[in-house]
């Protein structure tokens, strides 16, 4: 398709304007600008303040009349542990501790630097004892471990996560798929003691979608196609390859937040 | 033609979600990313609303449901916004003009530029005579009359599930969503679109404590719901210990649209999103058109059609893309015809199918949309008795013992979760989320009589609160698209929200920080901070 400028237009009256405006343009195809400022400054020092491109209808530079703070704390000083479930038997943790705050048993002695991320089933009363529950490494920030926990206060832990770090994050696989957890932050002292700092609220995991748990659709599972069964006698052919289901429409994207293939998670079912 | 009184084999319940995330700049002259809201009004939201008006005019019944998100209402309303609107569309109108008169001796050009010029004409016209300016009256409209059920949503599309730890900030995105739409739209809501889907067990509570009758879940919400439904996604199931019915998504509908594999969007007759003259026309012609620091964006002046893989692109003929935007229409509404009587047979009531889509998927990704929305809903009334357009609201009037079941964690978002919302690139923010939830807490219950500028500021907060939960920066972040621009966006709303809260607890807060706040994200006039105590 054409470019469509026409260079003879009433916009270049004279042959200093033509040459100056091939000048911007090169300078345009020359430079990437790295960012907004580095163009500005660019712009400011090769060419009058008068030249330099203003939005057509109010004429003046559509740099903002203010600017709100952006800078937000890395974190809070607070103590702190939450976890969000991501999907079936992953969770999404996140802390915070601050060291010098007293643990709840002044008379130990705390060795700050080895912290426990604890996984737990919330709701004891269906914990089967005699099972010892499995651990798996996941985590990607800070130190991770893991160990086998063997009763007491630990009966009911799924999974430690050892860490050094006073502030993370981590994405956990839950070895063990429950309906309710809980995560503890806890540190152990030299003697091997541990000691609560925070919980956090117990929170109900996602069920893991089984076969047990699909169910067949009280349906079709094929798309019928219209010209299959229609015995409509003002039927068309079809134009171009529209009616044709085998051409490849894999380039189209789509950007909405359900643009997801339903046959690619019903292959996970099947 | 489809007689309304005669009882269907099924019944068809279409949802358009019309949301955008709440982007208003007056601290500038332009800002890119206003232009989604003027493409949504230019492609979308007028088109429907032409559309609505000509069936009405025609006499031909037809019954929706829409979510129109506070966010959305909020800008659409917006005087300064609406401004920019009638200056956007002026200048598309030039464009068009100087288009139409370029491709003279482009037959196959010429015709798609003097489309684009009476489609241009139509949307100005629509937006300043008729509607004048308020597109949200004009949807309105089409409540009042019967037509369309306008449904809320999160006050700014916050994802729930991520905010389920201190239920205060959930009710505070429900009770901001309901007050909003009561303001908007003169009732409060029956019905919910909850942001992306995302439903977790214990939500049905806050629900029904806003009074609302009924929500929507993903298919497998529903699918996986304790006990599971007697019949799948076709009916509704009350919520267990809350008055409050979920209706879940039909998957084979969805496909047929959804799909990037084989839904009708993709078909090569219709008009290719990608090849836009914003990036195609020489720099010199189109610098009035774009962004005025000389970034290539798209302008809606498109000539392409979207042809065979690795073919070249040809030209885009519009009355074929009708031609073939009716045939689609046939053939979803025959497939629908046939699943209602598949399951008709086999179900003791008609099912009801939840056909969900965004609204900005007809007009603005798909172009042709929304005409064939406009054809189905033709074609639904002559051409067969099979099926009938309902709400829910309707269904549950009609068929009001329903199972009672707890619906699962779900989400309409790609793994069905919540992977988008909590991924290595947006985790970052809920660390900062829920401090903020934390604290808009302590000091609405530390001020239960707050007045003056005090209140402001509180009312401010929870403004800032809100704006930061869009789940829109954390789908962005996801998704790598314009990934500054929704950082940026959530960091200001902390960083004002953080300087509020110290500034009301050392008693100092500065009147002039709190009006430039109320000028500039002024969503929510209305609000409450109490609703978070």
């Amino acid at each position: 398709m054409s470019g469509g400028h026409d260079r003879r237009s009433t916009r270049y009256r004279n042959a200093s304007s033509v040459v100056k405006n091939i000048k911007r343009n090169r300078l345009r195809r020359r430079h990437k600008f790295k960012s907004l400022a580095h163009r500005s400054i660019l712009i400011k020092r090769l060419f009058h303040a008068a030249e330099t491109h203003t939005t057509a209808v109010t004429g003046q530079l559509h740099f903002p009349k203010y600017r709100f703070n952006s800078d937000i704390p890395e974190k809070y000083n607070e103590t702190y542990v939450c976890t969000l479930p991501v999907n079936p038997g992953n969770f999404f943790t996140y802390w915070e501790y601050i060291p010098d705050e007293p643990a709840r048993d002044d008379s130990k002695s705390r060795n700050d630097d080895k912290l426990i991320l604890r996984f737990k089933k919330a709701d004891p009363i269906f914990f089967d004892i005699e099972q010892e529950p499995e651990n798996s490494i996941v985590d990607d920030k800070g130190t991770i471990t893991t160990e086998s926990t063997d009763g007491g206060d630990q009966l009911f832990s799924i999974l430690d996560i050892s860490t050094e770090n006073t502030v993370g994050t981590t994405f956990t696989k839950i070895p063990e798929v429950e309906e309710f957890y809980n995560v503890e932050l806890l540190h152990t002292t030299e003697a091997g003691e541990e000691i609560l700092i925070v919980s956090c609220p117990s929170i109900q995991g996602i069920p893991g979608d089984t076969e047990n748990n699909f169910i067949c659709l009280l349906t079709s599972d094929d798309t019928i196609d219209y010209f299959d069964y229609s015995d409509n006698p003002e039927k068309k052919e079809p134009t171009d390859d529209c009616s044709t289901p085998e051409y490849d429409r894999g380039s189209v994207q789509y950007l909405g937040s359900a643009a997801i293939d339903i046959k690619q998670r019903k292959s996970k079912h099947e | 033609m489809n007689d309304l009184t005669v009882n269907p084999k099924g019944y068809l319940c279409l949802v358009l979600h019309a949301h955008l995330p709440f982007v208003r700049h007056p601290e500038c002259d332009y800002m890119m990313e206003e232009n989604w809201l003027y493409e949504a009004l230019t492609e979308t939201y007028l088109p429907l609303l032409s559309i609505f008006d000509n069936l009405v005019d025609d006499g031909i019944p037809f019954r929706l449901t829409m979510s129109l998100t506070p966010p959305l209402c909020s800008m659409l309303s917006d005087a300064l916004l609406q401004e920019r609107y009638l200056r956007y569309i002026n200048k598309l109108i030039e464009l068009a003009e100087k288009e139409v008169d370029r491709t003279k001796n482009q037959p196959e050009f010429n015709r798609t530029a003097q489309f684009y010029l009476g489609r241009f004409h139509l949307c100005r016209n629509l937006f300043e005579n008729v509607y004048k300016g308020d597109v949200v009256k004009g949807f309105k409209k089409f409540q009042d009359s019967g037509h369309i059920e306008i449904i809320t949503c999160g006050a700014t599309h916050g994802f729930l599930p991520n905010m389920q730890l201190n239920p205060n900030a959930v009710r505070g995105q429900i009770i901001t969503a309901v007050n909003s739409y009561r303001k908007f739209l003169d009732k409060n809501p029956s019905g919910i679109w909850l942001p992306e889907c995302g439903f977790y067990p214990g939500l049905e509570n806050i629900l029904a404590e806003a009074n609302l009758r009924y929500f929507f879940t993903e298919t497998h919400g529903l699918l996986f719901a304790d006990p599971k439904p007697l019949y799948g996604v076709f009916a509704p199931v009350y919520c267990k210990g809350a008055p409050i019915a979920a209706f879940g998504r039909d998957a084979e509908s969805s496909r047929q649209v959804w799909s990037s594999q084989e839904g009708y969007p993709g078909d090569p007759a219709y008009r290719d999103f990608y090849r836009d003259i914003g990036f195609d026309l020489d720099m010199d012609y189109i610098a009035p058109y774009i962004d005025p620091i000389g970034i290539r964006i798209n302008t809606g002046i498109k000539y392409y059609r979207i042809t065979d893989k690795g073919a070249e692109k040809l030209p885009y003929d519009r009355e074929n893309a009708m031609r073939v935007a009716a045939m689609h229409a046939g053939n979803f509404m025959f497939n629908r015809e046939k699943q209602a009587e598949y399951l008709c047979s086999i179900m003791d009531r008609p099912p009801i199918i939840i056909a969900p889509y965004d609204a900005e998927l007809f007009g603005h990704w798909w172009y042709e949309g929304p005409e064939w929305i406009n054809f189905l809903i033709r074609k639904i009334n002559f051409e067969q008795n099979s099926i009938q357009m309902i709400s829910p609201s309707d269904y549950l009037s009609k068929h009001p013992s329903n199972q009672v079941a707890e619906p699962s964690f779900s989400s309409w978002g790609e793994g069905g979760y919540s992977d988008v919302w909590l991924h290595k690139n947006n985790e970052w923010i809920y660390r900062h989320l829920h401090r903020m939830e934390e604290r808009m807490v302590e000091v609405a219950r530390a001020n239960p009589n707050a007045d003056g500028l005090i209140r402001r500021a509180l009312n401010q907060m929870a403004r800032e609160l809100l704006l930061a939960e869009s789940s829109d920066w954390a789908f962005i972040m996801k998704n790598g698209t314009m990934v500054q621009y929704a950082e940026r966006r959530t960091k200001e709303h902390i960083a004002n929200f953080l300087r509020l809260y110290e500034d009301i607890n050392v008693q100092n807060i500065d009147h002039d920080f709190v009006a430039l706040l109320e000028s500039h994200n002024n969503i929510f006039p209305e609000i409450d901070y109490k609703v978070y105590s």
